[in-house]
């Protein structure tokens, strides 16, 4: 069995918002050294299900199982109080400890009385860390005093010194700059994958998600949309919610009606979803479509094109010159033309 | 409150400051000069205030003397009870905030139905004046043999002292956010290493705080001191108010000395936890 199966996770609100629950069967497995990202809206429950993973929020309902190792049979965890269970978390927020330096902050999780370490082992581990994620000169420091990156390190670091079977990430990346965030995205992928351990990484960003999952798993109001390798997410989306969720610029989703009107091969669904690269763009004084707005972004173009009426939005590689107001001739491959139910 | 430099008002503050602190000042000192006095001195009109070798007629001079201070030193009842006094206040104010911490985290953190009446309720223990619950509980108190006993005491003061370190701790655990401790949890460690090493040590201020007001409260205790003790377990208050006597001449030097004596170490201890108690509730938040 893969080293986490969860089954119809579900958990209600508390209060006025009753009336829909927070997560309602979801199910998802989690492959040993795995890295999941569960991709969705705020709102849609993700770090619910984060929380309810850790142990932090009960569920109503379903089960997390564990993989036993061998042939032991998996083991229901989904009442194991969070300290029980091998798993670290980075929060949103980092939730440093304010009233502990760097160090100890690190040095932490290996005190807990279950991993029975040496005081030697524990600075040892500690200094591993540091020295990984290149914190060894701030040791001394409280978190009042590190920059927001640092302070990320230091999270990252304190989660990953108990060597935990599972990480959970919980937006990590969410407060820092683009750049910084940029690199730490390629930071974590080599961290999981030289520590070999699971991981589940909530985001809402889908280039984060792109970037980083092995798999991803699409959530909304509650409910997993579609699991799958990120390449076939954004190739074969389920449904439109999902498909416009993957890529920027996002998909062009055509109703049967506009899309019969451009001439293209329609099916028996109701909608057409198109992504902006799926488009074969010509210059033509005489084409259909003119230029909205034109946006060179260096390695590609960003072309928002009025079709009598149809707004597409479309990519294009920079040798094509336009500005506003040009006029162009589209074409696509029926083979990338996405038909969805909704 | 704070002066600020450089502002128009800071003088008149100043100013204002100053007289306030004298006027608050000035029974104190002069308590404690009068334990300094000779008797005849003690009740000479006009007040003499300034300590000096002889006591001339008619003068601000007083003739000092250590006698009073000799005489209760030297009392070995009056220090058994002073020690008694220190251990009753210390000891069930640890208990009090050590238990009001736990009682404060759990209302805090664990919302239950009917929780906020449970906190009210433990408030209203503290609605009673002492004096009405002070014979049942002396009968109480004979019944099971802990009547004049330490032990009696540190009971009494600690819960009498529960309800409100259970309101303060919550107070101040409500301030920090639960963030931590479930990082903590995460981090390998039980809820209760989690209050213990990251909640409380956070709440310090709020503790230092607490404990003051704790310690004030079962320093300065009399009804009860006066009902449930006779001769073993007598507190300083009980004392003074013993050495007043029932003759018509009140022996103020001996009074004003052992009052001195009494009031050192809530002095200490109020300055030692000074730095916490001003910085009150900043605690730390969560940043991001």
């Amino acid at each position: 069995m893969p080293a986490y199966a969860i089954e119809g996770l579900t958990v209600a609100f508390a209060g006025a918002e009753a009336e829909r629950p927070a997560l309602s069967g979801v199910g998802f497995q989690v492959g040993a050294g795995e890295l999941l990202v569960v991709l969705g809206r705020t709102g849609s429950g993700k770090t619910t299900l984060l929380r309810v993973m850790a142990g932090l929020q009960k569920a109503a309902a379903g089960r997390i199982l564990e993989d036993g190792g061998g042939q032991a049979a998996p083991m229901d965890i989904s009442l194991l109080p969070p300290h029980r269970r091998d798993m670290a978390m980075v929060f949103q927020n980092f939730s440093l400890y304010p009233n502990m330096t760097v160090r100890e902050n690190l040095a932490f999780p290996l005190r807990a009385k279950a991993m029975g370490l040496s005081a030697h082992e524990i600075e040892t581990r500690v200094a591993q860390a540091a020295e990984t994620l290149a914190l060894t000169d701030k040791f001394d420091r409280r978190p009042n005093e590190l920059s927001g990156g640092e302070l990320q390190r230091v999270a990252i670091g304190r989660a990953l010194v108990r060597r935990p079977k599972l990480f959970l990430m919980d937006e990590p990346l969410a407060s820092l700059d683009a750049k910084l965030r940029e690199r730490m995205v390629l930071e974590i992928r080599r961290l999981q994958r030289s520590l070999g351990c699971g991981m589940i990484y909530v985001t809402h960003d889908h280039v984060e998600a792109m970037s980083l999952a092995d798999r991803i798993l699409v959530l909304d109001k509650g409910k997993v949309l579609q699991a799958g390798p990120p390449g076939d997410i954004y190739r074969h989306p389920v449904d439109s919610r999902v498909a416009r969720m993957l890529g920027r610029p996002g998909i062009n989703i055509l109703t049967h009606e506009e899309a019969g009107r451009m001439g293209l091969p329609l099916s028996e669904k109701r909608l057409v979803g198109i992504r902006p690269e799926s488009w074969k763009v010509t210059a033509d004084a005489k084409g259909p479509a003119v230029a909205a707005v034109v946006e060179h972004l260096g390695p590609q173009m960003a072309l928002v094109l009025d079709v009598q009426g149809i707004v597409l939005r479309v990519t294009a590689p920079p040798v094509l010159r336009a500005k506003a107001g040009d006029r162009f001739r589209l074409g696509v491959d029926p083979a990338e033309i996405l038909y969805l139910d909704r | 409150m704070s002066v600020q430099s450089g502002s128009k008002t800071a003088p008149v503050r100043a100013v204002f400051l100053a007289a306030y602190a004298m006027i608050s000042l000035a029974p104190v000192c002069y308590m404690v000069l009068t334990g300094f006095k000779l008797p005849a001195d003690t009740a000479a009109l006009p007040p003499r205030f300034l300590p000096g070798l002889t006591a001339p007629e008619n003068s601000f001079w007083f003739r000092f003397t250590l006698g009073n201070f000799q005489r209760i030193l030297a009392d070995a009842e009056t220090l058994r009870y002073l020690f008694n006094s220190v251990f009753v206040s210390v000891c069930s104010t640890v208990l009090s905030v050590a238990v009001g911490s736990l009682a404060g985290y759990g209302f805090s953190r664990f919302p239950f139905r009917g929780g906020r009446d449970a906190l009210f309720f433990v408030l209203s223990t503290r609605m009673l004046p002492p004096l009405a619950v002070a014979v049942p509980i002396s009968f109480m108190y004979s019944r099971l043999g802990i009547l004049d006993t330490r032990f009696g005491l540190i009971l009494l003061y600690t819960c009498f002292n529960l309800s409100f370190t259970t309101w303060m701790m919550k107070a101040f655990i409500d301030e920090i956010p639960t963030a931590y401790e479930e990082a903590a949890m995460l981090d390998g460690h039980s809820r209760l290493e989690a209050l213990l090493r990251v909640v409380l040590p956070q709440a310090a201020p709020g503790i230092a705080a607490t404990a003051v007001f704790s310690l004030i409260s079962a320093w300065n205790e009399y009804a009860f001191a006066l009902t449930l003790t006779s001769t073993d377990a007598v507190t300083m208050p009980v004392r003074i108010h013993a050495i007043i006597g029932d003759n018509s001449a009140i022996p103020w030097g001996p009074l004003s000395a052992a009052a001195s004596l009494f009031l050192l170490p809530i002095v200490f201890f109020g300055l030692a936890m000074r730095k916490h108690l001003i910085r009150g509730v900043t605690f730390g938040a969560v940043k991001g």
